[in-house]
C-alpha cells in the first residue's frame, strides 16, 4: 500500500490502482477482489500486492485458471449485493469470458426490469509497446464498447486511474476497466482536477488542433503537444476520451469545436472501432472539412513481435505527421 | 582491457526492474557469444541473459538476490578489438545538435524547415501573417514565389489570383510547313473578327536556356511576314539581344510550348494578359493530323461563349490556311 499523500505524490499507475483498491475496499465492506494469482503473488503486475494481508482470503480470492468462471463468479456475487472487482491477467484472456459479459452482465438490469443490477468491474492490462507476445498486446476495447450496458473505461495517468477505478467500483452497472500496460511503471505528476466517469478529460488546452485519444496514446499525444508548444508555439488540445462507452458526445463536440482541426488517435486498428464513432460524430455535427480531420491507429493485423513492434502502433513521428497535415 | 557496462535490458511487459537470481560467469572469465551470463527474475518470469558478443568479464556489479533496474549495469565486459561504445555515442549526439529555432514564432514545422532552408529571417516570417496567427507552409511558398526572380514563378502566382478558364480543342491541319507563322496569322485574323483588342498587343512566350521571355513583336495576317518576324526573334534569343521595343505588355499571348504532355498549355495567365493561346505539338488523331490548341482567358472579362467562338474561328482559319500551304 502506498502513502496517504497519494493524491499529490508522483507515483506510477500500478501504485495508484493498488491504492484505489485499498481505499475502496476500506470504505465499502461489500467490495472484494478475485482473479488468478492476485492473492499471495499480488497479480501478474503486482496491482493487488499486499491486499490479501489487509483484507484476508474472504475478500481477496485466488480463482482457478478459468476466465469464464471468473466472469460468471463476478455476476453471481454482484447480483447477490456485493461489489466484486475481477482481474484478468491480460485483455486477450477476457475474450473467453465474452459470453458471460455480453449475454448476462451487460443486460441483467434490462432483462429483470431493474430488479437485479450488476455492479462489478472487470479489470485487465492491455496494449502494445511493451515487447510482449501478441496476446499480451491487444487493443480490443472496441469489442466491449459495442455492447450496450457495459461501461468501458481506460485511464491514462496514475491519478486518473485512481479516481476512475474508484468510480467504476461505485458504479451500479458492469464496467470493463482497461489499464495500459505501457504506462504501468511510468511515474507521473498527479492531475490537478479529478476526472469524472462518463466525461472526457482535457489534459491540455489548445486552440490550434484537438487530439482525441485514450490509454497509452495519451502519453504520446502529451509529449507531442509539449514539443509543438515549445518549438513551434502551436497549442494542441489533448482530450482523453477515457470513457469509451457511453461516449461523452457533448464533451467531444465542445472540444472539437475549439480548434476545428481534429486528430483521433488510438492504438487499436481503426476497423470497426470507437475512433470511427468519434470521427463520425464530429463530422456529422460540426461538418468539419475532411482535410482537417485525421484518424491514426494500428493496421488491422495481429501485433508483431518486438523487433517490428515499432511499426505497429502510432508513435510520436506518425502523430506529428498527422498533426502537420491537419494544420496545413 | 576497456570496461564496457553491460546493462539490464528491457525484458518486456513494461517491467522496469528484476532480481538477479544467479550468476553463471565470474570476473576474469572469457566467454563466447550467447553464453548465459546470469538469470534474472521479473514479476512475470525467470529470464536467462546471454552475451551478445565474444568478450571477457572484468567485474560483476551486483550480488545474487539483489534488485536491479532496467538500464543499470549488471557487469563490466571487455570486447576485444572493439571501439568504445561511449565514444560512438558522443559522436552521434554531436551530429544531432539542434539547429536554432524561431522560439517566438507560431509556425508550422514544415514551414519552419522551409524557412530555414531559404534562410528567411524571423522578421520576414513575422511579416507574413498577422501576429499570433499560425505561419503555414503555403505562406512561405507564396512569399518565395512572389520574391522569386523566375518569370514563370511570378506569372503562376499572379495567375492564381484571377478567375481564369481554359478551353481546349484539336484543330485539323494539312501541313506542318510554316505552321507557327500560319497559326499566328490565323489568330491575328480571328482576333480582328471577335475581340476589340489592339492588334499590336499580341506577344509570344519564348524560352532560352534560363528564362521565358514575353516578346511583343509586330505580327500581321501575312504568313511570310510572320515567319520573318519569328526568325528575327529566334536570332535575337540565340544572340541574347532582345530589343527593348519587344518587351511590352500584351493582351494576347501566344505560346508554342505545350507543357502538358507536350500538347496543352498551362492554365495560367501572365500579368495583364487577357488571353493566352497555347499551340502544342501536332499529332495524328484518327488518321487526321491535328494541332492541339489551349486557350486560357480571364473569365472576368470574357464569357465562355465569346472565347469558344474565337477558338472556332481560329481553328477554321488555321485549318484552311494549312490546306492552302499544302496545295501550294
Amino acid at each position: 500500500m502506498h502513502k496517504p499523500d497519494h493524491q499529490t505524490a508522483c507515483m506510477h499507475m500500478v501504485q495508484a490502482l493498488n491504492q484505489a483498491l485499498y481505499d475502496e475496499m476500506s470504505a465499502d465492506e461489500t467490495t472484494l477482489i478475485a482473479g488468478q494469482d492476485i492473492g499471495r503473488l499480488g497479480g501478474v503486475f503486482r496491482v493487488t500486492q499486499n491486499l490479501l494481508d489487509h483484507f484476508g482470503p474472504n475478500r481477496v480470492i485466488d480463482t482457478p485458471i478459468s476466465e469464464t468462471f471468473q466472469a460468471g463468479f463476478g455476476i453471481g456475487l454482484a447480483t447477490a449485493g456485493l461489489r466484486p472487482i475481477i482481474e484478468f491477467q491480460f485483455l486477450a484472456f477476457m475474450h473467453s469470458a465474452l459470453d458471460q459479459m455480453i449475454a448476462h452482465a451487460s443486460r441483467l438490469r434490462h432483462r429483470t426490469r431493474g430488479q437485479l443490477k450488476c455492479p462489478l468491474v472487470y479489470r485487465a492490462p492491455y496494449g502494445s509497446g511493451v515487447h510482449a507476445p501478441e496476446h499480451h498486446s491487444e487493443s480490443t476495447e472496441s469489442l466491449f464498447s459495442h455492447i450496450p450496458g457495459l461501461k468501458v473505461i481506460i485511464p491514462s495517468t496514475p491519478s486518473l486511474a485512481y479516481h476512475l477505478l474508484r468510480q467504476a467500483i461505485q458504479s451500479d452497472d458492469p464496467v470493463v476497466f482497461l489499464e495500459p500496460t505501457k504506462l504501468y511503471r511510468i511515474k507521473q505528476e498527479p492531475n490537478q482536477r479529478p476526472p469524472k466517469l462518463g466525461e472526457v478529460y482535457i489534459h491540455r488546452e489548445g486552440t490550434d488542433a484537438t487530439i482525441f485519444t485514450w490509454g497509452a496514446m495519451t502519453y504520446e499525444a502529451l509529449q507531442v503537444a509539449k514539443i509543438y508548444e515549445t518549438q513551434y508555439q502551436i497549442k494542441l488540445m489533448v482530450v482523453d476520451v477515457s470513457t469509451l462507452n457511453p461516449l461523452d458526445e457533448i464533451g467531444i463536440l465542445q472540444a472539437a469545436k475549439a480548434s476545428g482541426r481534429i486528430l483521433i488517435l488510438h492504438e487499436a486498428s481503426a476497423k470497426g472501432a470507437v475512433g470511427n464513432d468519434i470521427y463520425y460524430l464530429i463530422h456529422r455535427h460540426l461538418n468539419i472539412n475532411a482535410k482537417y480531420m485525421r484518424q491514426l491507429g494500428a493496421p488491422n493485423t495481429i501485433c508483431p513481435y518486438y523487433q517490428n513492434e515499432h511499426l505497429f502502433a502510432p508513435n510520436q513521428q506518425s502523430i506529428m505527421s498527422a498533426i502537420n497535415e491537419i494544420l496545413l | 582491457m576497456t570496461p564496457n557496462p553491460f546493462n539490464l535490458p528491457d525484458l518486456g511487459e513494461g517491467l522496469t526492474e528484476a532480481i538477479l537470481r544467479s550468476w553463471h560467469v565470474k570476473a576474469g572469465d572469457k566467454i563466447k557469444k550467447d553464453t548465459v551470463i546470469c538469470t534474472v527474475e521479473t514479476d512475470k518470469s525467470l529470464v536467462d541473459i546471454p552475451a551478445l558478443e565474444d568478450c571477457a568479464v572484468i567485474q560483476l556489479c551486483i550480488n545474487e538476490n539483489q534488485r536491479i533496474a532496467v538500464g543499470e549495469p549488471l557487469c563490466q565486459l571487455h570486447y576485444p578489438d572493439s571501439v568504445s561504445l561511449v565514444g560512438k555515442l558522443s559522436e552521434a549526439i554531436k551530429s544531432q545538435v539542434a539547429q536554432p529555432t524561431f522560439l517566438n514564432l507560431k509556425i508550422h514545422p514544415e514551414a519552419l524547415n522551409l524557412a530555414k532552408s531559404h534562410h528567411l529571417s524571423e522578421a520576414v516570417l513575422q511579416s507574413l501573417v498577422p501576429t499570433g496567427q499560425l505561419i503555414r507552409p503555403a505562406d512561405i511558398q507564396n512569399y518565395l514565389w512572389a520574391n522569386s526572380s523566375s518569370t514563370m514563378a511570378k506569372i503562376a502566382t499572379e495567375s492564381l489570383q484571377r478567375p481564369t478558364s481554359t478551353i481546349i480543342d484539336h484543330c485539323p491541319i494539312y501541313s506542318t510547313h510554316q505552321i507557327s507563322a500560319i497559326s499566328i496569322s490565323a489568330i491575328y485574323q480571328s482576333l480582328q473578327i471577335h475581340l476589340p483588342l489592339k492588334l499590336s498587343t499580341i506577344s509570344m512566350a519564348v524560352d532560352d536556356q534560363a528564362h521565358t521571355h514575353i516578346i511583343s513583336a509586330e505580327f500581321s495576317e501575312h504568313i511570310d511576314k510572320n515567319q520573318a518576324t519569328l526568325n528575327d526573334i529566334k536570332a535575337a534569343i540565340i544572340l541574347g539581344k532582345i530589343p527593348q521595343a519587344w518587351l511590352k505588355k500584351s493582351d494576347v499571348l501566344i505560346s508554342n510550348f505545350g507543357s502538358i504532355a507536350g500538347r496543352y498549355g498551362m492554365p495560367i495567365l501572365p500579368p495583364e494578359t487577357k488571353v493566352a493561346i497555347g499551340i502544342g505539338r501536332s499529332f495524328i488523331e484518327n488518321t487526321q493530323a491535328v494541332l492541339p490548341l489551349t486557350m486560357v482567358f480571364d473569365h472576368s472579362i470574357f464569357t465562355g461563349g465569346q472565347m469558344a467562338r474565337l477558338l472556332k474561328t481560329i481553328m477554321d482559319t488555321l485549318s484552311e490556311q494549312s490546306q492552302h500551304v499544302c496545295l501550294g
